[in-house]
């Protein structure tokens, strides 16, 4: 057997154990043999690394669907903009005492059989799913962010919400029921509830310390300052015959978001009772 | 196709299923790695990495599934996402202290050996990497390439490298990388 030979044997482990032992006890004293095992090593390693891209490459070529679209969703940040358009009549005009009590009455029963929050829901229900062992997952991903990254904290903090951005699903418009009459108890007619898709954008500045928790409307977008990491967050829009309105839900709060207003408003949680019903209702 | 029909597809050297496997599970792995700092062209790398080390340890036979594919998968994306951090942060830290260490003559040894391998017919090409990287046994080697049995398979083997040795060492001497 030549020294290539042997050496091969040696590698695809066809040696009988004493002649393996041999020809280890020869590597210890030849080091030119050492050295033409080391070639040998890289070959076997070479036809390795060929197959490792000839995979890759086939993979490569294999046609991924949304990761584009993603990515460019990326640009428009974390954004939850699910929003229920609601052509709602009465529910913005406080001051008539029978809206009030047929909303309010609503809220309780009837409302809740409206279907359009369970269409919304399954949007973040399904994100979550696709992730493998979620509890695993999230704490595995602290894991690498915190102790591994050389980046600045705020860059790490800043690309985490991907995690948690709600997809806005195409299908979400031709949902089997997309709109449906909000009927109080009384039979009065409320108005209808429409799914849709918002055309609001919304952006997140995390970085401004000193305005935490504010919003400000500029043309078609919506920024909220702080941060809305720890929770999904959703807008609300509704149609009103006075002009569209906007409301923040965030980690169970709801907030007015008044397009009126000029520059940074901070975020006021609504604490009125009967809006609060109907926001939650509608949601 | 289920999780499990996908496996067992490959298991059997079915290059098509791990092709529905990467369009399937594209989305959250490559999340996994662009969440935390990396790149979408990172991501995708880890991913293919990940979904190639998944490849040869189902196909050689060597992986009893305990878990989701996505969930196994998942966890070498993770491991090998922090090694390429780990990678990268040590090199950040030997460009400061000015010590850069490439190891030209190795590198120079993987280019001819690419070389030599792209050289040689497909048949060789396949049979050596069926044999070295999927880990298929002789009888598999024939089946996949329509040889008439093991021993041909066996033969075309011996062949084939030698062919592969003879191409190397002759490009390395000329390059006077021997001796």
């Amino acid at each position: 057997m030549t020294n290539t030979e042997l050496i091969n044997a040696y590698l695809d482990n066809e040696l009988p154990d004493a002649e393996r032992t041999r020809f280890e006890q020869r590597l210890n004293q030849e080091p030119q043999l050492q050295q033409e095992l080391g070639l040998h090593k890289d070959i076997i390693e070479g036809i390795r690394n060929a197959r490792k891209a000839d995979l890759k490459h086939r993979l490569d070529n294999v046609p991924v669907g949304g990761a584009a679209g993603w990515s460019t969703a990326k640009v428009l940040t974390a954004i939850a903009v699910v929003a229920i358009t609601a052509v709602t009549i009465y529910f913005l005009y406080p001051e008539s005492n029978t809206a009030d009590k047929a909303l309010t009455d609503t809220s309780s029963v009837e409302q809740t059989e409206v279907p359009v929050p369970e269409a919304k829901e399954t949007l973040p229900v399904e994100e979550e799913t696709e992730e493998p062992a979620a509890e695993n997952t999230d704490q595995n991903t602290e894991e690498i962010v915190k102790p591994e990254t050389a980046q600045p904290a705020e860059e790490v903090v800043e690309k985490q919400p991907e995690n948690k951005r709600p997809v806005i699903a195409p299908s979400f418009e031709n949902e089997e029921i997309q709109r449906a009459d909000v009927t109080a108890p009384d039979g009065a007619v409320l108005g209808e509830v429409v799914t849709g898709v918002s055309n609001v954008e919304v952006e997140i500045e995390r970085n401004m310390k000193n305005l935490d928790f504010h919003y400000a409307f500029d043309n078609n977008t919506l920024k909220l300052y702080g941060n809305f990491d720890d929770d999904l967050y959703e807008i609300l829009e509704f149609n009103s015959n006075k002009g569209k309105r906007w409301f923040l839900s965030y980690q169970g709060k709801y907030y007015g978001l008044d397009s009126a207003s000029s520059g940074v408003t901070p975020l006021k949680e609504i604490s009125d009772q009967k809006l609060l019903n109907v926001l939650k209702s509608i949601r | 196709m289920t999780d499990q029909e996908i496996f067992e597809q490959v298991c059997q050297g079915d290059e098509k299923a791990l092709e529905v496997l990467y369009k399937k599970y594209y989305r959250m792995m490559t999340k996994m790695v662009i969440s935390n700092s990396g790149t979408e062209e990172e991501a995708k790398d880890i991913y293919q990495e990940a979904l190639v080390v998944f490849w040869q340890k189902a196909v050689s036979g060597n992986l009893v599934l305990t878990s989701k594919i996505s969930t196994y998968v998942y966890s070498i994306c993770q491991n090998l996402w922090r090694k390429e951090l780990d990678r990268k942060k040590r090199l950040s830290n030997e460009e400061k202290d000015g010590v850069e260490y490439t190891d030209y003559d190795s590198k120079e040894r993987a280019k001819i050996i690419q070389e030599c391998i792209n050289d040689l017919g497909d048949t060789c090409r396949n049979v050596l990497m069926y044999y070295y990287f999927d880990g298929l046994s002789m009888q598999d080697i024939a089946d996949k390439l329509g040889f008439a049995n093991t021993n041909t398979a066996k033969t075309k083997k011996y062949k084939c490298k030698k062919k592969l040795d003879d191409l190397v060492k002759s490009r390395y001497s000329e390059k006077d990388f021997l001796d």
